[in-house]
């Protein structure tokens, strides 16, 4: 099937996804309101499917990233605004790289195209619907981009990677759950993990947020932040938090600008409220000053 | 610096690291960190705390998956001026 006719087709596919799935369609449109991005829920409703339509494409491109990427085929599909601090960490073939990026345009093609410079691996987390996770598993490794399993039960592994002056990649937007700092995200707290900080801090490998935008079918900017060097001050949770919130900055400047290609549906900011030293917070269980500190808005 | 010196140091930045009560009573060199509380995420915190607390650069990639207190104890030794 060519490109076109995929991504057509997939575009009907998400339009009924979303018509059916009211669930993710009620936590998109509830997120969109909370962050700001809409103010009405009828907008909200058109990014959230907006947004659907997008993950739909990402999925087709993904996987015909060879058919678009391949060869010298990138060059012509993909504008590169990288800065050139980071293109020179990604030229050096002695210094490793951590690049956090989130669900927000096509991540995959932004490692696919980075791998051009330097080996990429990106650190993922198994994808909840089986179906979706074996057709990600079918792909063959693309080009110098390869996929390693996000759990941290090993993360001299991860050192590894960047003491060989590869790039290591890390989604920074999933929902540390009992684990990880509260960051303010769109104006609310989302708890995030502080894998990607300590990393920093630990392996001093330079940090950027890359992300790559869809500007059309099979055609992608891919940008980064400027370089951060965290100096670390001795106190733990504050370094994370302030790289953390550096890198949500960074993400939350780029989704104001394409909010359609950010991924709403899902439940960012749904353990947000928890602090170290609290239970772990399971669907449905309270939380002592939830309340409190949520009121007015919605859970996403 | 003598042994005895860095692991009561050691002990310190532990019970910072840790979310839970440290018991130190049943805690010998030959306790995983694991069994005293530390996950591979929590390491990371110790491994912090250590470069903090005594001033040097630790090879994470080389101390990240010691196993027991005296491994990360003899790794500190090693890279501690006497």
């Amino acid at each position: 099937m060519s490109l076109p006719t995929a991504l057509r087709t997939m575009r009907r596919i998400s339009d009924l996804w979303f018509a059916v799935d009211r669930r993710r369609q009620r936590v998109a449109v509830e997120n969109l309101l909370a962050a700001g991005l809409a103010a009405t829920p009828s907008r909200a409703r058109e990014i959230a499917r907006g947004s659907a339509r997008h993950f739909g494409a990402v999925l087709v491109e993904s996987l015909k990233s060879e058919e678009i990427l391949g060869g010298e085929r990138w060059r012509e599909s993909v504008t590169l605004e990288i800065d050139s601090e980071v293109m020179a960490a990604l030229r050096d073939p002695e210094v490793g790289v951590l690049v956090a990026s989130a669900h927000f345009g096509n991540w995959e093609v932004a490692a696919h195209v980075l791998s051009r410079f330097k080996p990429v691996v990106g650190a993922v987390r198994r994808n909840s619907n089986r179906h979706v996770q074996a057709l990600l598993e079918r792909r063959k490794p693309r080009f110098r981009f390869r996929l390693t399993d996000e759990w941290v039960g090993d993360p001299k592994r991860f050192f590894s990677i960047l003491k060989e002056g590869e790039a290591l990649a890390l989604l920074v937007d999933l929902d540390a759950r009992g684990r990880g700092i509260p960051v303010d995200f769109f104006g609310r707290p989302a708890a995030t993990h502080t894998t990607l900080p300590m990393l920093h801090l630990l392996s001093k490998a330079p940090l950027t947020f890359g992300y790559c935008l869809r500007t059309g079918p099979g055609r992608f900017v891919v940008r980064s932040s400027r370089l951060l060097s965290h100096r670390p001050t001795g106190r733990r949770e504050e370094d994370c938090r302030a790289i953390l919130e550096t890198i949500h900055g960074e993400l939350e400047k780029a989704v104001r600008e394409t909010p359609e290609q950010y991924l709403w549906a899902h439940g960012r900011w749904k353990h947000g409220h928890w602090r170290p030293g609290m239970p772990g917070v399971r669907r449905g269980e309270s939380v002592p000053g939830a309340a409190a500190q949520t009121a007015g808005r919605r859970p996403g | 610096m003598k042994r005895e010196e860095i692991l009561e140091r050691l002990k310190g930045v532990m019970e910072e690291a840790a979310t839970e009560p440290i018991d130190w009573s049943k805690a010998e060199e030959s306790t995983p960190l694991a069994g005293l509380g530390f996950d591979s995420l929590a390491i990371l915190d110790v491994l912090y705390g250590v470069e903090q607390e005594f001033e040097i650069e630790v090879d994470a990639e080389e101390v990240a998956d010691l196993e027991t207190l005296g491994e990360l104890l003899s790794a500190l030794e090693e890279r501690i001026e006497p």
